[in-house]
């Protein structure tokens, strides 16, 4: 071994990334030895991403890096002693020198697969672009873009490299972005949340595919990620940044098992879901924080504990729930059957587009006849990949859209299409609570003025109280009512989106992915609210959501739904603990967890 | 694909049908009596019920509506009011003029609106990039015939360079480009200047767009970013804006044919609403009609082209 074995492949010295005066990233360093793979893990704001961007000189127009970057000189350097095998410092690096090194000595996959291909260039074109860029002298470049594609499972790569994006989907074009990133077989892969868009089965698929194509290609990884699960299974380090500072680095193992910091600890504690011995609530950032750094881990074992012994047991009597399953397909069970439901869903359909003429058009079934009920006051979460035909079963249920065939009862009334003013009744006793809460307030209305806005036929003092009230109830102070949307966080404005849905005083609460686009830290928070304010509105809750961690947590009876049917349902623990249907199996089974490394 | 194509040509015949009836029926019932125009205030109510006889306007308007637009498709556009001579061949030529005006105006207008856009976007942080939006900004707030009168007075009349007005048939070379010239820099200016706003707009949009990161990721250069896989996609909403101006620049066209004295559709529209000439209008109108209806069927053809998520799988 030679002490160019050893040297770092990069070595990150006191980086900074300034916007103006704004210091977004402080000062931070930290090695990536050849072949080491190592997570830098952070909640939005903690300047994870700016911090691998600096790494590839792609900070936007407006921020500025300080510091040093090195990229250590090229494994086979002895041999050339061409400039370009030199260490060099990437942050001094010009145009020329990084269009050498980018796509070829380091390369980046990007978090959203939907967008970073060019929509107008076929796929093969756009593999082939990479390899002639920086192997010019290259033959039978056809040949090798088929080989990558074959290499990162496209089924058909011939025709595949024909073929533009969009008529791929998003897990196939995450596939090619990292058989793009690989192509030149580079020092240094940095991934930037490159599985967060995607469905748990396909994740695990991408990041499988991730591992073995780093292992084959000597490659060192910086896998950026807000989601322990995923790192705990891919790298060997692991980095946690907040507020743009490194808290704690070190192996994962002892990360994981040992944390120092009470920061670590707490989104640790966050991300497993983790509750309060005493109080059954889920340990948020600041009562893991609260509860000090010798007190965890008693914390953290009694937590593990309760939960163990809860299992099961709610806080109301709830009548035994049959677990069934979906054996064949076909015939349509009626699942979670009730004496006194608050939603009954019966041989439910939903069929998109028309037969054209000579049967050329095309049709979609999303919901292939749905039968269940959800008994008053329970909590049901309905769980399911990307095109499963939740959200369409969620728009026939909020009457946004009208069935195919079959019937929705709320509180034993039918849905009966069409009209708005048919529906007045619907939307005072059953409310939403969306995914984005960026996009799904006005940004031009006050706050009082979004969660009012429901209210009729009330005067000025009672708006004005209410608000307040469910101000309070959210956990907001009462200035916020004059304020607009744009200057809340976002944990703050899912707040705010549950305040407006809570104004009418309704029977049945939608919430559709409510905390997906939240850090962990503030999930915990937001389930929190949500579980209280369920038991203080003796509210029956429909949880949708793709995480099913989340959704064991927050409720008593899971759905789990394939291809437009109901695949299975029974107790979350049940369906969670011992499947029955293979689907959920291997939805279970993808699910990245934190814990298994560790133990 | 080719579903697409008839079914886009469908949609164009039908539509210039409804324009026909549109155009028909709304100039017809405009007030203004053109036997009595032609003949004057003096002339005795038999004079004109006679020439309405003989013009054919004292008939029903359905039938008239049959007559001109089975005329106007076969090219016998029907018989002037004012000139007695076969409006056709006037018409015809006068399109001719007009488009060839026209096209130079688009091929100007494309010419200043590509660079100054994509510089415009391109540097839009820095000073220069400030001053070519300035420039743009400037070009709009110009009316169209006062660059004309500009254009005339510094490049006719005190550098005596090209001429002030008139028209050269195509086949006359050299003659045709100079008195061209004038008039296309005149229309395309002020468009250009439009454009290049919707250029500048579509170019920073796609600046900041997932897969131009992709593009430096792999290792091109900002510039070669732009112009392997920044154009192309910016081009696709250009296109649209593009078919829009060409409309514009139609009407453009009509106040510098008068500007620059040019035999094309504009100032013989001009001149045939002045003898409340109802046929010659008729048909000036129809044929721009058509004219913007086409353009706007080629860029729906030329569009899924650009771009392959337009096209139709089947």
């Amino acid at each position: 071994m030679t002490t160019s074995a050893i040297a770092p492949l990069l070595r990150v010295e006191n980086l900074s990334v300034h916007a103006g005066r704004k210091q977004l990233v402080k000062d931070i360093s930290f090695d990536i030895m050849p072949g080491e793979r190592v997570g830098l893990i952070g909640e939005s704001g903690s300047g994870k991403s700016l911090t691998c961007l600096s790494v590839l000189g792609l900070l936007d127009q407006g921020l500025n890096a300080q510091g040093r970057v090195i990229l250590g000189s090229r494994r086979a350097a002895a041999e050339e002693e061409s400039a370009e095998s030199q260490s060099i410092d990437l942050l001094s690096a010009d145009e020329d020198q990084f269009s050498k090194i980018r796509g070829n000595r380091l390369s980046m996959v990007f978090q959203e697969p939907m967008t970073a291909l060019n929509p107008l260039m076929k796929v093969g074109d756009q593999l082939r672009e990479v390899i002639r860029l920086h192997r010019p002298r290259t033959k039978q470049v056809k040949a090798e873009v088929i080989d990558l594609l074959s290499s990162v499972r496209i089924p058909e790569p011939a025709r595949a490299s024909e073929v533009y994006p969009h008529q791929m989907s998003g897990g196939q074009r995450q596939r090619v972005m990292l058989a793009m990133a690989m192509a030149n077989g580079p020092e240094l892969l940095v991934a930037d949340e490159p599985t967060t868009a995607l469905d748990v089965t396909v994740q695990k698929q991408v990041l499988n595919l991730m591992a073995e194509q780093v292992e084959r290609a000597g490659s060192s990884l910086l896998f950026i990620t807000h989601d322990l699960g995923v790192v705990s299974e891919l790298c060997d380090r692991v980095i946690i940044m907040r507020q743009g500072r490194i808290v704690e680095s070190g192996s994962i193992d002892r990360v994981f098992t040992t944390p120092e910091h009470p920061y670590t600890r707490a989104l640790l504690a966050a991300s497993a879901l983790e509750t309060h011995p005493s109080t059954g609530r889920l340990l948020t950032l600041e009562s893991s924080v609260e509860t000090g750094a010798t007190a965890l881990t008693k914390v953290k074992e009694a937590a593990s504990e309760a939960a163990r012994s809860s299992t099961g047991t709610t806080d109301f009597d709830m009548p035994s729930i049959d677990h069934l399953a979906d054996s064949v397909d076909g015939t349509d069970l009626v699942y979670n059957q009730s004496q006194n439901p608050a939603i009954r869903v019966r041989d439910l359909t939903r069929t998109y587009g028309k037969p054209g003429l000579l049967g050329r058009g095309r049709q979609v079934e999303a919901l292939r006849g749905v039968s269940f009920d959800v008994t008053a006051g329970q909590r049901f979460g309905i769980v399911g990949e990307s095109g499963c035909g939740k959200s369409t079963l969620l728009r026939l249920l909020t009457a946004l859209d009208e069935p195919t065939s079959g019937y929705v009862d709320v509180t034993g009334e039918r849905i009966s299409g069409g009209r708005e003013r048919h529906l007045r009744w619907l939307r005072e006793t059953m409310q939403i609570i969306f995914q984005d809460p960026m996009g799904s307030l006005d940004p031009r209305m006050k706050v009082t003025d979004i969660i009012a806005e429901p209210l009729r036929n009330t005067d000025r003092a009672e708006r004005r109280r209410r608000v307040h009230e469910l101000l309070e109830q959210v956990g907001l102070p009462r200035s916020s009512a004059e304020k607009h949307p744009h200057e809340f966080s976002g944990g703050q404005r899912q707040r705010i989106a549950i305040a407006r849905a809570l104004v009418t005083k309704p029977r049945v609460l939608v919430a559709d992915e409510a905390v997906s686009a939240l850090d962990v830290s503030v999930r915990a928070q937001v389930l929190n609210l949500l579980q209280d304010l369920v038991d203080e509105y003796q509210l029956t809750l429909v949880f949708v959501s793709h995480d099913l961690n989340v959704v064991r947590y927050s409720c008593d009876v899971v759905a789990v739904m394939h291809n437009g049917h109901m695949v299975e349902c029974g107790h979350s623990e049940a369906v969670f603990d011992s499947p029955r249907h293979p689907y959920t199996a291997d939805l279970v089974e993808s699910i990245p967890r934190l814990r298994d490394r560790a133990a | 694909m080719l579903l697409n194509v008839i079914r886009r040509l469908g949609i164009f015949a039908l539509t210039v049908l409804v324009a026909s009836v549109l155009v028909f029926f709304l100039l017809g019932v405009l007030p203004g009596d053109p036997a009595r125009a032609q003949l004057g205030l003096q002339a005795s109510e038999e004079q004109v019920q006679a020439l309405r006889e003989q013009l054919g306007v004292d008939r029903p308007l359905p039938v008239r509506y049959l007559e001109w637009v089975t005329g106007f498709f076969t090219g016998d556009m029907g018989t002037s009011y004012a000139t007695r001579s076969p409006v056709g061949p006037q018409v015809l030529d006068a399109l001719q003029v007009s488009l060839l005006l026209v096209t130079g105006g688009i091929v100007v207008a494309v010419l200043i609106a590509l660079p100054l856009g994509i510089l415009a976007a391109v540097r839009h942080h820095r000073p220069d990039g400030m001053v070519f939006s300035a420039i743009s900004q400037l070009g709009i707030s110009v009316p169209n015939f006062l660059a004309g009168l500009l254009l005339i007075a510094v490049f006719a009349v005190t550098l005596s360079w090209l001429p002030s007005g008139g028209w050269a048939p195509p086949n006359s070379g050299i003659d045709f480009f100079r008195h061209l010239a004038l008039p296309a820099l005149a229309l395309g200016l002020v468009n250009g200047a439009i454009l290049a706003r919707y250029i500048r707009a579509a170019v920073l949009e796609v600046m900041r767009e997932d897969f131009m990161r992709t593009a430096r990721a792999k290792g091109l250069k900002p510039g070669a970013a732009l112009l392997r896989h920044g154009l192309r996609n910016a081009l696709v909403p250009v296109v649209t804006v593009t078919s829009i101006e060409f409309a514009n620049l139609i009407i453009g066209a009509v106040v510098i044919e008068t500007v620059f004295v040019i035999p094309g559709l504009g100032s013989n529209l001009i001149r045939a609403v002045a003898n409340r000439d109802l046929v010659m209008i008729q048909s000036i109108v129809m044929c721009v009609v058509i004219l913007v209806l086409a353009v706007n069927l080629l860029v729906d053809l030329v569009r899924p082209l650009i771009d392959p998520r337009l096209r139709i799988s089947s």
